[in-house]
C-alpha cells in the first residue's frame, strides 16, 4: 500500500503561548478529524507532527492517520523559533521513515510537508543548511504558513512552494488554515504529478497566498 | 456554605470577554447562552480552575455543546461544594443572590487549594488546558478567598503533594477538603487507542489505568458494539464518531475519569460515486470490457474507473484495445494495447484513449504495409519461427524495433495534433502505453513481441513454468506515481526504445496479461514480486473462473472480469485495467 507522509512543523516559541497554541492544538485536532472523514486519507495519510521552539519535538512520529492520537502542544514560557534545527530534525526523519521504491518495496507517495510558524527562524546559520537539505528530499509539496503581525514570509520564499500569511493569531484564522491544510492533503496524491505537486485547493479568505 | 475554599474566576477585561464570547459564537452555542454563562461565571460562584480550563477547552474545541459545559463545570462544582450547588440554577438565575463580590479573593493566600489543579506531569492530550487556563483566554484565576471563621481549617491544611503516577497521557485534577484529606482526584480524561469500526477491538483496562483488577464502573454508556468484558472494552464498534466515556473506580484511592476513544470510520463506507461528466469533451465512460474469442485466442479486457476517480466524479483515465485477425487474415497478428492516463494530467484519458487506438492503427498499417521491407522481414520469419529461433535476438530486436518506434512516433505526433487543437500541451495527455503483438507460428509456437512503457506490467505465465516470464521492467521513480510516460518518448533515441522492447517464442502458455499499475499495485504490490512465481500462482488462482470462462460456447468472460476488477485492496484506489490473452485449447486448471 502506498502512504502518503505528511509532516506538520508548528510553531511552539513563547510568542505563541495562550490562545494561539490552544487554537494550533484545536486546529490539529481538527484536521486530523476532518482526514479521518476522507476515504482517501483514511486509508493513505501517514502524520507527522514536530513542534519547535527552542527546543525540537517529535510530538508525533509518523503514523497512519487510523491511528494517530493527537498530541498535546505546549509553547514554554519564552523560547527562540529554532525553525533550521526543526528542519533539520525533519531531514532524519524523512530520511528514516519515507519508504522510496525499490524493487523490493513499494514506494511512498511524495511526502507533504505545512509549516506554521509566528515569526522568524532564530538560527539563521541553521536554517540556511537546513533548507538545501529539505530540498533534497523530493518533498510533493512544501507549503508555509506565516501567522500573525510578526511573521516573515522571507524565509519560506527561500524553500517553500507556497506561502500563506494569516493576519492575526486568533483561532478562527489558525482554524482556516488547518481546514485549507486538510482539503490540501485530500486533493494530495489524487492530483500528484511526477515533476510538479499536487494543485492546491484555494485558500480561504482569511489566507493570503504570498507570491 | 463552602464558597470560601473555592479558587474564583473573574474576566480581566472586556477584551477577554469578547474573545470567550467569540469563541462560543464561532462554535455555534449562541450568545445568549454565553451571556448567561458569562455572568454567572462573572458574578456569582466559584468555578476551579480545573473547571475552567475544561470549560476553555471545550470552547476552543469547538465540539462541546453548551449543555456538556454545564456538566462539567457541574461536577467539579459539586466535588468542591457539595450542596445544592447546580450549575443549572445558576445559570437560570443570573442576577440572582449569594456569590462573593467580585473581588474578593483577590487576597492572596497560601491555601492549598491553590494546589488542587498543579499536575506536574500533565502530558494529557486532553485537559492540558487545565495547566495554563489564564493565558488562553484571558481569563484570570482570582486566589481562594477566606471567610471568617473557616481560615483557621484551612490554614490547618497539610498538603498532600504527592500525586499519583500519571498514565502518560492523562491529567489528574486533584482537590483536597479543607481538613487537607484528599477527595477524590476529579477528570481523569485517558485517550485510549483508536479503535475502527466494524473491526475487532480490544483494550484492557489494566494497560490504560494501571491498576490491577480495576473495579471499574462505567456511568455513561458504551459506543455501540463495544462491551466491558473480562477487565477490557471489548466489541467491534458500529458506529464512527468521538466517544467520551466516563467511569469511577470505587477504591480508597476514588478514581474517576472519562475514556476519549475515536472510532474511525470504515473508508468503504465513505466512498462516493460521482458519475463523471457525460457532455465532456474528453468523456469516456466509467467502465469498459471487451471479449474476443477467435479460433486459437480468447482475449478478454475490463477497465474501471478508480475509487479516488470516482469519488470526486473525475474521469477513468485508463484505456485499451484489441485487434484481433480476421478469419481470412493470412498475417494472423493480434495487437493489444493497455495504457494509464497520468492523474495528474488533465486530458489524460484522452491521451491513452489515442494511445491506444492509434497504436493499434499504426502497427497494423505498418505489418501489412508491402513496402515496409523490414516488417516484411518480421512478417516472414516470425510466421515460420520455431522456440529455437528465439535466440537471434539481433534480428527480433532490430524488427520490432522498427515496427514500435515508427508506429509510436506517429501515435506520438497525433497526440500532439491533438493537444495543439485543443489548445493544451502534450504533457497534458500524458499516459503509460503496454502493446503486445501476438501471432501462431506455422511451428505452432507462439510469437509475441512487446513494448512496455511506464508502470503496470506485462505478463506471461503458465502453471508448468518454474517463474513468470516478466516482458521488461516497470518503469518507476523514488516515490508512487513517478514514471516515465508514452508521452515524453524519445523515438529518435534508440537506446530507450530498445530498452523497452521484449520478444518471446515459446510453445504454449498459460496466458499472457497486461495490466495497469491500479491491478499490478494491489496484486504485486513491488517489482520484486512482479518476477516471482509465488505472487503469479496466487494471482492465476484469482482469475480462474475467468480464464477457464473465456473459450465456453456462451462465454460471459468479460462481465466476470469485470465485476472481479471491482475487488476491495485498501490504499489502492487508481484506476484499473486488466487484459488477459489465453491460447484456446489452454485451461489453466488442473
Amino acid at each position: 500500500m502506498r502512504r502518503l507522509p505528511v509532516y506538520l512543523l508548528l510553531d511552539t516559541s513563547g510568542s505563541m503561548r495562550g490562545e494561539p497554541i490552544e487554537a494550533v492544538r484545536s486546529g490539529v485536532e481538527m484536521l486530523v478529524g476532518m482526514l479521518r472523514q476522507d476515504p482517501y486519507a483514511l486509508e493513505t495519510v501517514w502524520l507527522s507532527i514536530i513542534t519547535f521552539d527552542r527546543e525540537v519535538n517529535i510530538a508525533l512520529p509518523l503514523t497512519s492517520l487510523e491511528s494517530a492520537v493527537v498530541p498535546e502542544i505546549k509553547a514554554p514560557e519564552s523560547s527562540p523559533t529554532h525553525l533550521g534545527e526543526a528542519l533539520k530534525v525533519l531531514c532524519g526523519e524523512v530520511q528514516r521513515d519515507v519508504i522510496r521504491n525499490s524493487e523490493g518495496s513499494k514506494g511512498d507517495w511524495r511526502p507533504l510537508l505545512f509549516i506554521m510558524t509566528d515569526g522568524a527562524p532564530s538560527d539563521r546559520a541553521q536554517f540556511t543548511q537546513s533548507i538545501v537539505d529539505v530540498k533534497g528530499l523530493g518533498f510533493g509539496l512544501i507549503v508555509g504558513c506565516a501567522a500573525g503581525p510578526k511573521a516573515s514570509v522571507d524565509a519560506f520564499f527561500e524553500f517553500a512552494d507556497h506561502t500563506v500569511k494569516l493576519d492575526s493569531l486568533d483561532a478562527g484564522g489558525l482554524k482556516s488554515f488547518f481546514t485549507w491544510v486538510s482539503a490540501s492533503v485530500s486533493r494530495g496524491s489524487v492530483s500528484q504529478g511526477v515533476t510538479t505537486g499536487p494543485e492546491l485547493p484555494p485558500p480561504p479568505a482569511e489566507l493570503v497566498l504570498v507570491v | 456554605m463552602s464558597n470560601e475554599v473555592s479558587p474564583r474566576i473573574t474576566f480581566q477585561n472586556d477584551q477577554s470577554r469578547l474573545r470567550l464570547a467569540r469563541a462560543f459564537s464561532d462554535s455555534g452555542i449562541g450568545n445568549e447562552k454565553f451571556s448567561n454563562l458569562t455572568n454567572w461565571l462573572t458574578r456569582h460562584t466559584s468555578v476551579s480552575a480545573a473547571a475552567r480550563g475544561r470549560l476553555i477547552r471545550a470552547v476552543t474545541e469547538y465540539r462541546l455543546k453548551l449543555a456538556e459545559v454545564v456538566d462539567l463545570l457541574a461536577e467539579v462544582e459539586s466535588t468542591l461544594k457539595p450542596g445544592p450547588n447546580a450549575y443549572g440554577e445558576h445559570l437560570e438565575s443570573v442576577s440572582g443572590s449569594s456569590g462573593l463580590p467580585a473581588n474578593s479573593g483577590d487576597r492572596a493566600s497560601d491555601s492549598g487549594l491553590r494546589n488542587q489543579t498543579v499536575s506536574p506531569n500533565a502530558a494529557s492530550a486532553v485537559t492540558s488546558a487545565t495547566n495554563r487556563p489564564s493565558d488562553r483566554l484571558g481569563l484570570i484565576a482570582a486566589v481562594p478567598s477566606i471567610r471568617p471563621g473557616t481560615s483557621r481549617q484551612v490554614n490547618q491544611k497539610p498538603l498532600d503533594q504527592k500525586v499519583p503516577a500519571a498514565n502518560a497521557m492523562a491529567t489528574e485534577n486533584r482537590a483536597y477538603d479543607r481538613e487537607g484529606a484528599r477527595l477524590k482526584p476529579k477528570i481523569m480524561s485517558l485517550r485510549i487507542p483508536n479503535a475502527n469500526c466494524k473491526q475487532e477491538y480490544k483494550l484492557p483496562l489494566q494497560q490504560v489505568l494501571e491498576e490491577e483488577n480495576p473495579a471499574i464502573k462505567f456511568t455513561s454508556s458504551f459506543p455501540s458494539g463495544l462491551s466491558l468484558l473480562e477487565g477490557s472494552i471489548v466489541g467491534t464498534p458500529s458506529t464512527p464518531g468521538e466517544y467520551v466515556i466516563s467511569w469511577s473506580i470505587d477504591n480508597d484511592l476514588g478514581r474517576s475519569g472519562e475514556f476519549l476513544l475515536t472510532i474511525n470510520p470504515d473508508p468503504r463506507s465513505l466512498w462516493k460515486d460521482i458519475p463523471s461528466d457525460h457532455t465532456d469533451k474528453y468523456f469516456k465512460p466509467d467502465t469498459d470490457k471487451a471479449l474476443v474469442i477467435t479460433h486459437s485466442l480468447g482475449i478478454v479486457a475490463a477497465s474501471i474507473r478508480g475509487r479516488s476517480h470516482a469519488h470526486v466524479g473525475s474521469f477513468r483515465d485508463d484505456d485499451f484495445r484489441i485487434d484481433a485477425p480476421e478469419e481470412n487474415d493470412s498475417l494472423g497478428w493480434y495487437i493489444v494495447c493497455v495504457a494509464d492516463g497520468a492523474g495528474s494530467a488533465k486530458y489524460s484519458r484522452r491521451g491513452s484513449q489515442i494511445a491506444c487506438e492509434e497504436t493499434v492503427n499504426e502497427i497494423r498499417n505498418i505489418l501489412r504495409s508491402k513496402e515496409d521491407g523490414v516488417a516484411q522481414e518480421l512478417n516472414g520469419r516470425s510466421m515460420a519461427a520455431c522456440v529455437e529461433e528465439k535466440s537471434d535476438a539481433a534480428f527480433w530486436t532490430r524488427t520490432l524495433y522498427h515496427v514500435f518506434a515508427t508506429a509510436g512516433s506517429k501515435v506520438l505526433s497525433k497526440i500532439r495534433d491533438e493537444a495543439e487543437s485543443s489548445n493544451a500541451k502534450i504533457k497534458d495527455f500524458s499516459t503509460t502505453l503496454l502493446v503486445a503483438i501476438i501471432r501462431r507460428t506455422q511451428a505452432d509456437a507462439w510469437f509475441v513481441g512487446t513494448y512496455w512503457v511506464g508502470d503496470g506490467a506485462i505478463g506471461m505465465w503458465d502453471k508448468s513454468w518454474p517463474s513468470p516470464k516478466l516482458f521488461g521492467e516497470p518503469d518507476t521513480g523514488e516515490f508512487a506515481g513517478q514514471t516515465s510516460f508514452f508521452t515524453s518518448e524519445d523515438f529518435s533515441k534508440g537506446e530507450t526504445v530498445t530498452r523497452r522492447l521484449r520478444y518471446t517464442i515459446v510453445n504454449d502458455f498459460g496466458y499472457l496479461a497486461l495490466m495497469t499499475d491500479g491491478i499490478s499495485d494491489a496484486k504485486f504490490v513491488t517489482e520484486q514480486m512482479l518476477k516471482e512465481n509465488e505472487p503469479w500462482a496466487l494471482f492465476s488462482d484469482d482469475i480462474r473462473e475467468i480464464i477457464s470462462e473465456i473459450h465456453s460456447p456462451e462465454s460471459n468472460a468479460d462481465v466476470k472480469l469485470l465485476n472481479w476488477m471491482d475487488f476491495w485492496s485498501p490504499g489502492n484506489h487508481d484506476d484499473r485495467t486488466l487484459m488477459l490473452v489465453v491460447p484456446k485449447k489452454h485451461q489453466i486448471d488442473s
